[in-house]
């Protein structure tokens, strides 16, 4: 029998399978699913501040589009009291899904503000999530920035987060850094406890007879295991450093 | 008891009172009373509990007579039961009225006294709806603030139970109903100490239960129901006495204090004015301040007019009278006198008869009138009657308020007179619509009557336009109660938050010496000065006013707000007042953001608090320079070459000073001209469409699709283009038969909104130019008088000649002349087009019926209407009746044509001697199929009535009154789904079922647009609205089936952003269609909740998705053995979510309630399945008998 059991960002897992962020956990049932299947850790799809924030900005400005105008019709819309806008939802699902199933339920959390992934941060700690996954979409605009400005935010976030947090911090990151290994090593430093070696950039299509940049998309495949293992899976314990060869990469299957 | 000192306006304030006392609520929406029914289901559907713990049923019927048949049902079932109305609504509960009080049931109406439409409509406030209701047996109750409204509900409720009498309980529509105040709340345990629970319960038992049944409503025989009616007259005796003693309970409970007639006055008083309502409150302020110096004056305020006991009015008056005056707020045209002076001169009378009167000579009595329809009544005005009352021979029967130079009825007033406190803060605020100015006021004000001792009022004015609207804000502050039921007509604070109003409005007209100036402007404080126009340069220097500027604009903008300015202007206001100490008000303001906005989440919260903390920076004070330097002044109103009635009477009305038009300006039967919008030049765009000829394929889409009829195409000879201006567009017309011509696609730069749909729906994009088309935005300021002279000039071009144009292109119909421009409807209105649509294609023979909602208001609202006139001087004539009533009156309409066409063609026949055999043929054969066939017999009739001229026949004569009848004629009934679906549906079922030739259109919002979104039976399921708030449960009534189903009726559904050629052709049809025609147009609407430049894109996913099948039935086609039933669009190819889910009307539900959401999309997408299959397998119908021997 071979032993399966490993650890990942401090905790006991069963084998070295992870459910990774999708919309398939945005189920009760699902998660139930993935536990009888086998699935040693579910990561939950992640909160966006940013979602958040434009839902909200875009509610309100349509409940108060055309209102106070015409005396007739001062509100067209009515307002309620609630609107589960902000992280409830998320933190409500949170909470369920640790209560449905025994195996580590991990957090993931996207912010665009500082004090929103702390903020966040938080929160998804309170709600009972044994880790949290940080995924960091960053895309840097701006000629001034330099790559290691870019490189100096993913560390600070890291290590903000980290300072107001007691459960492990993972952080979920792209291939595009000038050194990777760099990077890596100073996000260990940051608090890291583990690094997810797989991000993808929404790519627009450009429509070339209407000269239109459109939405496009593309789902991941399972050629794009391979391209993440090029990088390799970090599990840094506080002290030692573990790594492990692309060959041992594949043999696993698990990244 | 400490009770709340809350800040609300009358509406919620006796909506507090009657939900909380009522099982039953059933509704219809009327202005200004729809806020009390909105209240009501906000509040159940909150699951906020009545009295008994229990949640109210809240219902909206189809109309008011629904609703007062609904609330008859439930109280004869045992439930105590309240409903809301005003106006018309009121008016059509009257029948209902008449019986609930000869059943002696308790209830509660309570009413937002408004205006019954005489010679035009008025949503605004008197007592004429009140007044017409007098004989129903209703015991009537005035209320004249907020606090009363209040006070008086309770009153209504507890007096109702116990005197078994229905009651109507009034206050101001406008005035008291939307008036912000401070008031003390009623707790529960104060409405348990008034409900009498032994009364319920009497109550209950006398229900209607099959446990002990009963029957009521018999029909009764001269024999015996006089009698009957008689039996209940010890109730009426015995109201007053009750309603006095349940003011007394009241008072031991709360501390107010009421009579059924209040005195206010010396108790010496020789002169008494006696009115009700609102101006009571103005007549009050005026005797406190003229009783100061010494004159026995006084008021008496009348709260229970009926039953009218004679016996308190003359105990409350003093014995010292020696002149009454009553104000009576409403007319009645033909009567010897108004209702409420006829009561004092017949209580006087019968006081002095019976020796009860406390004096014992016959006082003098005159009575008057005064604002009607809201209109300002002020302690001037009352200062004027009390002096008519000095004079020897005072004029009766007066008007006071209007000048009336026709009859003679109007007293002179003093507008100098005032009897303002100088301790209150009085601040007038100009704002535009949705920039949020009204909204920071009522926070203020709320801040300042909840943090503070003073007392606090608040009372608004907007816009008789739907977008680019300006309202003006009253606000008054101050330590004691404020009375003053009037506008402010000397601030000490004024408040501009648009910088382009200085450019049309004198906003300081208001301001009083001394008083401070805040100023929205993109200019500094060094260079805002060269900015203002003289007149308020004059204004600011000549009143010594303190002047400050912000940009409030950029500080909105830096901080995420967009265009809303108010939590800046706000934070500015209080920094500059010193209402509230500087660091508390921001204190006070936050925290009434996060109150109102909190809800929807931190990121709103966070920008707001952003824009509040950035406000102080930015705010400087202008050194006012010692003269007047502007080199212009403000706009004029309307252009010199105007008729001279716009130029005289409606140019007064858009300048604000409407007020002083005498009586003799106005028409007196309600008769206005047409073709008036064209003058009023509003300028709201900021940017308007420019076009790009080179890549302009002249489809014609944007004509179209444009709203007001901005942005219009014309086809001409090159040679008139020798006198074009210098930057005026041209190019070749791409027609096949008009290739000589030259094509012109020209905007009206100062009448367009901005909406840029026409933008949108552009098809021609340049291939070099990312997001470049054949038209594209640009700024309007730097365009506008270069396109003014365009647009002139566009004007002047003769048009094209309709014979040559083919009717079924959308192409060639977009070069036809609208006839309905520039109308007060909301910039990207999917109404609109649809009706400009008609007007090109039937405008100059068209009659039109207009149902009251959206299209009656932009249609018919003054100053300026938008239905005009082509060169022959010919278009669209059009009527608003009112709203349950319009397919009947459109087809009283028809029937008033072909009655008049018919006896035309008889009359022919009869003077065929005379006339001669050609044209009397070709009057009588005419094809009018098509526009030659017109034209020709246009020109036929002209032939004919040169002809008859001449003639001596007393036929002559006959004929030439009705001989413009033998041109076919378009009759038109116009409105949306609240008119179709719901209040006028049984005028429309019964005007479908009569085979006579009217054309209906229904602009389908989905919901109750005018009055501020109330759902329809058009509403769809899932859809969030008001008494919707869960989203509707249940599915769209399909109207169109349901005329479908009698086979004789020509039915269309259609969508022009979605399908244009298919509009076109249904358009076509149906007039052509000799019989009853439907169309049901989607019209998008800012009701839906998001951006409308989207509107076309929406209708054509609700096409797509299935969920809007677009669609003609033509029976006409049954005799030529086809299937009458033509499907025009697609089956579903896209999800519904991905067409619904683009629309707040939807998603809000997908945050407020996930579940119901995901439960109702599940239905709605089957609905849309179910009718996708019925609809095809009619289509698909294999015609039997004909159609076999056909082929």
């Amino acid at each position: 029998m071979i032993e399966l059991t490993t650890k990942y960002l401090g905790l006991t897992l069963k084998n070295p399978l992870v459910v990774s962020a999708s919309p398939l956990s945005e189920d009760i049932g699902n998660i139930r699913r993935m536990e009888d299947s086998g699935a040693a850790a579910i990561v939950l799809p992640s909160l966006f501040e940013e979602q958040i924030h434009v839902e909200s900005n875009t509610l309100d400005r349509f409940l108060w589009q055309g209102t106070e105008s015409f005396a007739e019709s001062l509100t067209y819309i009515p307002d309620m009291t609630g609107y589960n806008l902000g992280p409830d939802g998320y933190l409500e699902h949170l909470r369920r899904a640790k209560q449905a199933v025994k195996v580590p339920i991990i957090g993931s959390l996207n912010g665009s503000s500082m004090g929103g992934w702390v903020g966040y941060a938080k929160k998804i700690e309170e709600a009972g999530a044994d880790a949290l996954e940080l995924n960091i979409y960053f895309i840097p605009t701006d000629a001034e920035t330099s790559g290691s400005q870019v490189e100096q935010v993913y560390v600070d976030l890291v290590s903000q987060v980290k300072a107001s947090l007691h459960i492990p911090v993972a952080v979920k990151i792209g291939a595009y850094f000038s050194s990777l290994p760099n990077t890596a090593r100073r996000l260990d430093q940051a608090g890291a406890a583990a690094l997810v070696l797989f991000n993808r950039f929404y790519q627009p299509d450009f429509d070339m007879e209407n000269l239109e940049v459109v939405p496009n998309l593309i789902l991941s495949t399972p050629h794009e295991f391979c391209c993440a293992s090029t990088g390799w899976r970090f599990s840094t314990e506080k002290s030692r450093q573990t790594w492990r060869s692309p060959a041992e990469c594949t043999r696993l299957r698990t990244c | 008891m400490n009770r709340k000192k809350i800040t609300i306006d009358g509406n919620e304030a006796a909506a507090r009172v009657a939900y909380r006392v009522s099982e039953v609520i059933a509704i219809y929406p009327i202005t200004p009373s729809s806020p009390m029914g909105e209240w009501a289901d906000q509040w159940s559907a909150e699951v906020k509990p009545n009295i008994w713990g229990t949640v109210p049923n809240v219902m909206e019927m189809q109309s008011e007579g629904g609703a007062a048949g609904a609330l008859h049902g439930a109280l004869q079932a045992g439930s105590l039961g309240v409903t809301f109305t005003a106006s018309q609504g009121l008016l059509l509960m009257i029948p209902n009225m008449f019986k609930i009080a000869g059943e002696l049931t308790p209830t509660v109406l309570h009413v937002t006294a408004r205006t019954v439409a005489a010679h035009a409509l008025s949503i605004f406030g008197d007592h004429s709806d009140v007044m017409a209701t007098r004989s129903t047996g209703f015991a009537l109750l005035a209320s004249n603030s907020v606090q009363e409204v209040m006070d008086f509900a309770l009153i209504s409720h507890a007096a109702t139970l116990a005197s078994r009498l229905p009651f109507l309980h009034f206050f101001d529509g406008f005035r008291t109903s939307h008036e912000v105040g401070k008031v003390e709340e009623m707790t529960d345990d104060d409405l348990r100490a008034l409900i009498d629970a032994n009364l319920v319960e009497a109550y209950r038992k006398r229900a209607l239960s099959p446990d002990h049944p009963m029957l009521r409503g018999t029909a009764q025989n001269p024999d015996v129901y006089f009698q009957a009616r008689e039996s209940a007259n010890s109730f009426y005796a015995a109201c007053p006495g009750i309603v006095q003693n349940v003011m007394d309970k009241l008072a031991s409970v709360i501390g107010r204090q009421y009579h059924l007639f209040d005195y206010v006055g010396a108790p010496d008083a020789e002169r008494v004015v006696i009115m009700m309502g609102s101006g009571a409150e103005a007549a009050q302020e005026t005797v406190e301040y003229l009783t100061q110096s010494g004159e026995k004056v006084g008021v008496l305020k009348v709260h229970l007019y009926r039953p009218f006991s004679i016996e308190h009015f003359l105990g409350a008056l003093p014995k010292t009278v020696k002149s009454l005056a009553t104000l009576d707020r409403t007319k009645e045209s033909g009567a010897a006198g108004e209702p409420l002076y006829v009561d004092v001169i017949t209580a006087v009378s019968e006081g002095l008869n019976a020796g009860t009167a406390p004096f014992t000579a016959f006082p003098r009595i005159i009575g008057g009138r005064y604002g009607l329809s809201s209109k300002e009544f002020t302690p001037a005005m009352v200062k004027a009657v009390f002096d008519e009352m000095k004079k020897p021979a005072p004029l009766n029967h007066f008007t006071v308020g209007i000048v009336d130079d026709v009859t003679h009825t109007s007293l002179e007033v003093d507008p100098t007179f005032s009897t303002e406190d100088p301790k209150t803060v009085r601040a007038v605020f100009y704002g535009l619509g949705s920039d949020g100015t009204v909204g920071a006021n009522k926070n203020s004000i709320k801040i300042i009557g909840e943090d503070t001792d003073n007392y606090a009022q608040g009372y608004f004015v907007y816009d008789s336009k739907k977008s680019g609207s300006v309202t003006t804000s009253h606000l008054r502050f101050g330590p004691k109660p404020i009375h003053s039921t009037y506008l402010i007509s000397q601030a000490n604070f004024v408040a501009c938050h648009q910088f382009s109003f200085l450019e049309r409005l004198d906003v300081l007209k208001v301001a009083e010496p001394g008083a401070t100036f805040l100023l929205n402007s993109p200019y500094g404080a060094e260079e805002v000065w060269n900015m203002l126009p003289r007149t308020t340069q004059r204004q600011i220097i000549t009143k010594k006013l303190r002047f400050y500027v912000i940009d409030a604009v950029q500080v909105a903008k830096n901080a995420g707000m967009g265009g809303r300015i108010n939590t800046v202007m706000q934070t500015c206001f209080f920094a500059i007042s010193g209402v509230l100490p500087r660091d508390e008000a921001i204190a006070a303001i936050k925290h009434a953001i996060e109150k109102t906005y909190g809800r929807r989440g931190e990121a709103v919260v966070k920008k707001n608090f952003a824009a509040v903390d950035a406000s102080i920076d930015h705010l400087h004070e202008v050194k006012v320079p010692a003269e007047v330097n502007s080199n212009f002044d403000l706009r004029q109103t309307v252009p010199s070459q105007a008729p001279a009635f716009v130029r005289d009477v409606l140019a007064r009305i858009i300048e604000g000073e409407g007020d002083s038009l005498p009586v003799s300006a106005m028409p007196i039967d309600g008769t206005f001209p047409t073709a008036t919008a064209q003058w009023e030049k509003r300028n709201i765009a900021l940017d308007i469409p420019v076009w790009d000829e080179n890549l302009c394929i002249q489809c014609g889409k944007c004509v179209m699709v444009c709203p007001h009829a901005v942005i219009r195409a014309k086809i001409y000879d090159p040679a008139l283009l020798d006198k074009a201006p210098a930057t005026f567009k041209s190019t070749a017309a791409r027609w096949k038969e008009f290739k000589e011509f030259k094509y012109t696609l020209q905007v009206a730069p100062e009448d367009c909104t901005g909406c840029a749909l026409c933008v949108e729906i552009c098809p021609s994009k340049s291939k070099s130019e990312a997001k470049h088309k054949a038209i594209n935005m640009a700024s309007q300021m730097p365009l506008r008088e270069a396109e003014r002279d365009n647009w002139n000039f566009f004007l002047d071009i003769p048009e094209v000649d309709r014979r040559t144009l083919s009717m079924g292109q959308v192409k060639d119909v977009q070069l036809l002349q609208p006839l309905f421009e520039f109308s007060g409807a909301c910039a990207g209105c999917g109404e609109t087009p649809y009706i400009k649509l008609m007007t090109q294609l039937f405008g100059d023979r068209a009659l039109i019926g207009n149902a009251t909602g959206c299209s009656s208001i932009y249609g018919g609202n003054l100053p300026t209407t938008p239905y005009a006139v082509n060169h022959e001087g010919r278009g669209p004539t059009w009527a608003n009746s009112l709203f349950e009533d319009n397919a009947e009156f459109a087809l009283g309409m028809r029937l008033a044509v072909d009655q008049q066409a018919q006896f035309a063609r008889e009359l022919v026949k009869r003077l065929a001697a005379s006339l001669g055999d050609e044209l009397v043929q070709g009057l009588l054969n005419a094809d009018q199929s098509n526009e030659t066939g017109i034209r020709e017999q246009r020109e036929r009739v002209k032939a004919l009535k040169a002809k008859l001229a001449g003639l001596t026949q007393l036929e002559a004569r006959d004929l030439t009154n009705v001989a413009e009848t033998l041109v076919k004629k378009s009759v038109w009934a116009f409105g949306g789904d609240g008119w179709a679906y719901d209040i006028g549906y049984g005028g429309l079922d019964h005007v479908l079922a009569s085979g006579r030739n009217v054309n209906v259109l229904v602009m389908d919002t989905e919901v109750y647009s005018n009055t501020g979104g109330q759902m329809s039976k058009s509403t769809p399921r899932g859809a969030v609205a008001k008494f919707a708030a869960g989203g509707k449960p249940r599915a769209k009534k399909d109207l169109g089936m349901m005329a479908v189903s009698y086979g004789s009726v020509y039915v269309a559904q259609v969508a022009l952003g979605a399908g244009d050629m298919q509009t076109l052709k249904a358009f076509n049809e149906a007039d052509a269609f000799d019989g009853p025609s439907l169309i049901i147009a989607y019209s998008h609407c800012i009701a839906h909740g998001y951006d409308l430049v989207h509107g076309c894109d929406q209708q054509k996913a609700a096409v797509q998705s299935g969920y809007w099948p677009l669609y003609r039935y033509n029976p006409d086609l049954v005799k030529l053995g086809k299937n009458p039933f033509q499907l025009d669009s697609r089956p579903p190819a896209l999800p519904l979510e991905k067409y619904i889910y683009n629309e707040t009307r939807y998603t809000m539900l997908t945050h407020s309630d996930p579940e119901a959401a995901k439960r109702l999309l599940l239905l709605a997408e089957e609905d849309v399945r179910t009718r996708w299959r019925d609809y095809q397998n009619l289509a698909a119908m294999p015609m039997n008998g004909a159609a076999k021997e056909a082929k």
